[in-house]
């Protein structure tokens, strides 16, 4: 182990090199800009602004992450800031298996 | 379309009690996991629990979900595993992929136990191979009896953090580091003292994770030290060398189904975030949907047990497979032995949280006069 | 009391646009939404432009707005994902094989480009299914990203000077003689020269306190998004019987439970690589989840056509409730002759991404201009009086 002081050479205040969404790849400098600029409050505008928790996972691992910044840059108790809705499918599963519904397969068929 | 009387989802310790104190009952019950085998996190758990016997005491965890699933297999328990339910449709149509194909269940009431996941915290690097989080190095720990790496850098010093930091020394890894924002390490006395005792780990606390750094991987880690504002101190940063920085931040309730649902949440920082009202018997603001375990608030496994069995008993009594007076007493020696295991000074706080969620309840929910004629 | 010179009732992308062409024309705008701006189906659609599918005089409008597309991420300087990819019309059934070819010699007609794939073309095409029996091939129609054009224009009519009050319900206006003075929502009251609803699906009510009867309710229409998948040579597909569902009058007696519920596949391949899986429509007043039977519908048709998305994931769906008019199914936009200073733009059912630019710069023009713009003619609200 050993101590560096190179503090000064890490400008990242502002998190532009701090992915928040690994699916999408987006910063946190960039989702701290985007509420700024649009003064966006709730996670489902961040994801409409930014694609922040867009991508295969669906904000599983960032959307608390996407919370935190909304709380602190609203300043608001992160207790405020309600989830995104919720749709199916809430897990990645293949159309096939989405279509199966109406095929018939396994008693689910329509009358 | 298969008309079931009861889907338990998950199938963790409560998962389990819960389909046991139905199936017990004579309760026609599905429980239904996404994995190869049920038993959830205890599987991974290769450490001897504490406390009484009815929590298994003594017993190590993958050897509680054993006997577990031997009793949810005496009881004939139907188990659907290999089964990942993907949507809720209408309010309580479960869709469960189940291979390539869709299984639709219709249940006439439903438990989630549906646990919990990890969080993460962002720094610089988070995203490079060899960042992960605790569950997953237990995974490969403890149950592929593979190690991720040779040093390993644990950020958090709760239960989780402690606990798999002394399993890695058991498995002859080298923990560079636990890394802990606090002022103080935040895991039970037992487990601190295990992992500090038997090794020689370093603890930082009141220090952070600055950056992991690596070309293709992780090769060290940057920390540096907090002020009581959480925020950096300048010119305190140390590098550690390490393969792998294991995340062990906490854990939130799974709460996606039960959002699909439609149940009502609200946010409680004790329990790890949204988590959905329910009442003293464990059903939610929509009838018939009940929650056991860390999806009802983050807590032990020993809660989660107990917690299970009342929701199960309350389902059965709901479908008047038992009657309300046995009910109750049942209920009761429940509640008792839960009061207990929330009586130490951690649990304290578990317990004042339940009644403030059940009060918000309470306040925000008015049942149907419907509710108990369903059969 | 805050005053503004016109304000616009709807933060979807209608709205938007207006107020960006206003401000464009140093026009002073304040627009207020109910809920989140583009919160609405302006943010739950798949962002196809598909030209080809129009007959005029809707097309000459669509045409108009299709230019505007062009130089519009210069404009706004932000790249909208603005993707002329053409369109790849399919059919499955050997019975529609004639109806498509008429199809693309009637596009010709127009000026504009089609044509028919070869079999041997067709089976060159290795993402198609064996099945699918023709193919037409269209060069005018685009796709882009619609949250990029939705903010794309909010921000530069904000820094144009525009204001947008978002969580700002309408609960009332105030009238003098023919004219709307006042606008109380339920944050503050605002006075105003000019009114313009763009409330999209709720259109009806913000009418209906003026005395209008707009002829306009939520079609809701669903949505799949698959995972990334390797970038496609043709990016915009759709099914022949689109045509049908889409536009059609529904005056066909529809046998087959999916055309019951309106689901045609239109499949785009976004600029991040997803799919989008659409489409269908179904009157479910404001209800805007998603349904078990209709994604059903919806993934087993798209694999009819593209059978590798058997297997590829879908990771979300959505639902948007697009302002549909119940007359005749074309937008309503313009001045209203009953009242001094009404302007209505919506009835763009599902069409507000491609008719965005153009209703906002035709709007623009009739509020600053007070003069009518002849292609909004056959659109006006006047043209249900006379029934």
């Amino acid at each position: 182990m050993e101590s560096v002081k190179d503090s000064s050479s890490e400008p990242d205040e502002e998190g532009s090199e701090k992915i928040v969404c690994r699916c999408e790849e987006v910063t946190e400098g960039e989702i701290r800009e985007s509420i700024r600029t649009y003064k966006l409050d709730t996670v489902a505008e961040v994801k409409r602004a930014t694609r922040a928790g867009m991508g295969l996972c669906q904000g599983r691992s960032c959307e608390i992450s996407i919370k935190r910044i909304l709380s602190e840059e609203t300043r608001r108790d992160i207790s405020e800031i309600s989830a995104d809705s919720v749709r199916p499918p809430t897990i990645p599963v293949e159309t096939g298996v989405i279509a199966d519904v109406i095929r018939g397969g396994g008693g689910n068929e329509e009358d | 379309m298969l008309n079931k009387e009861v889907a338990v989802v998950g199938g963790g310790p409560a998962g389990l009690t819960a389909s046991i104190e139905l199936a017990k009952r004579g309760v026609n019950v599905t429980l239904i996991d996404e994995n190869l085998q049920a038993g959830g996190q205890l599987l991974k758990q290769t450490h001897k629990f504490f406390g009484s016997e009815e929590h298994y005491a003594g017993v190590r965890g993958f050897n509680i979900a054993k006997k577990l699933i031997q009793e949810a297999n005496n009881q004939s328990v139907d188990f659907l595993l290999e089964g990942s339910i993907y949507s809720v449709y209408e309010g309580k149509i479960l869709a469960v992929k189940k291979g390539k194909s869709t299984q639709l269940i219709s249940p006439e009431k439903v438990i989630y136990a549906t646990g919990a996941s990890e969080k993460v915290i962002n720094f610089p690097g988070w995203t490079l191979p060899g960042v992960m989080g605790a569950g997953a190095v237990q995974t490969f720990v403890n149950q592929h009896k593979v190690l991720p790496g040779r040093k390993f850098t644990i950020v958090g010093s709760g239960n989780v953090g402690t606990i798999v930091a002394y399993q890695l020394l058991q498995a002859g890894a080298e923990v560079t580091a636990i890394v802990e924002a606090a002022q103080e390490v935040g895991s039970y006395y037992v487990h601190a003292n295990k992992a500090i005792r038997s090794g020689d780990i370093p603890i930082f606390t009141s220090h952070t994770v600055k950056k992991a750094m690596g070309n293709e991987s992780v090769d060290s880690v940057k920390i540096v030290e907090v002020n009581e504002n959480w925020q950096p101190v300048p010119g305190t940063e140390k590098r550690i060398e390490t393969d792998v920085v294991c995340l062990a931040v906490g854990l939130r309730p799974r709460t996606k189904l039960t959002s699909l649902t439609g149940c009502q949440t609200t946010y409680s920082s004790t329990f790890g975030g949204e988590v959905p009202l329910h009442d003293k018997s464990m059903e939610t603001s929509i009838n018939g949907v009940y929650v056991a375990g860390d999806v009802a608030g983050v807590e032990e496994a020993s809660i989660a047990i107990e917690e299970g069995r009342l929701a199960g008993v309350s389902v059965a009594s709901s479908m008047n497979y038992i009657s309300s007076s046995t009910a109750a007493d049942q209920k009761q020696e429940i509640r008792n032995r839960l009061g207990l295991l929330r009586g130490g000074p951690y649990g304290e706080e578990g317990a004042k949280e339940k009644e403030r969620i059940r009060s918000i309840f309470n306040e925000r929910v008015t049942r149907r006069e419907s509710r108990s004629v369903k059969r | 009391m805050k005053k503004t010179e016109v304000l616009i009732v709807g933060g979807g992308i209608i709205g938007s646009s207006i107020a960006y062409y206003l401000s464009k024309h140093g026009v002073e705008v304040t627009v207020v939404e109910k809920g989140k701006l583009l919160g609405g189906a302006s943010g739950a659609n798949q962002g196809g432009i598909p030209v080809s599918l129009f007959e005029p005089p809707l097309l000459d409008l669509v045409r108009e707005s299709r230019k505007l597309y062009d130089g519009l991420s210069q404009e706004l300087g932000e790249d909208l994902g603005f993707d002329e990819t053409g369109l790849l019309l399919i059919v499955l059934d050997k019975d529609q094989e004639s109806l498509l070819n008429q199809f693309g010699k009637r596009l010709e007609q127009r000026g504009l480009g089609a044509e028919s794939l070869s079999s041997n073309e067709l089976q060159a095409e290795s993402l198609l299914a064996d099945n699918v029996k023709a193919a037409v091939k269209t060069s005018a129609d685009a796709s882009v990203d619609p949250f990029k054009v939705g903010f794309g224009l909010i921000s530069q009519a904000k820094a144009n000077g525009a204001t947008f009050l978002k969580d700002t319900e309408v609960k009332d206006v105030i009238m003098s003689g023919r004219k709307v003075t006042q606008v109380k929502t339920t944050r503050e009251t605002l006075q105003l020269n000019y009114l313009v609803n763009a409330a999209g699906a709720r259109s009806k009510s913000i009418g209906d306190m003026v005395g209008l009867d707009i002829p306009v309710k939520p079609r809701r229409g669903q949505i799949l998004v698959t995972e990334p998948t390797p970038r496609a040579k043709y990016r915009y597909l759709m099914d022949f019987d689109y045509i049908a569902t889409a536009l059609g009058n529904g005056d066909k007696e529809e046998k087959s439970r999916r055309m019951k519920l309106g689901v045609a596949s239109s499949l785009i391949q976004e600029p991040s690589s997803n799919w989008t899986i659409g489409a269908s429509r179904d009157f479910a007043g404001f209800n805007k989840k998603t349904t078990r039977e209709t994604l059903g519908y919806l993934a087993d048709r798209a694999t009819k056509f593209l059978p590798d998305f058997e297997n590829c994931n879908i990771i979300r769906s959505y639902a948007g409730l697009r302002p549909y008019c119940h007359v005749d199914g074309k937008p309503i936009l313009g001045r209203i002759e009953e009242l001094d200073n009404f302007f209505i733009a919506t009835g763009h059912a599902g069409e507000g991404i491609t008719l965005a630019p153009i209703t906002g710069k035709l709007l623009a023009r009739e509020i600053v201009s007070g003069r009518k713009a002849k292609l909004l003619d056959s659109f006006r609200y006047s043209r249900f009086e006379s029934e």
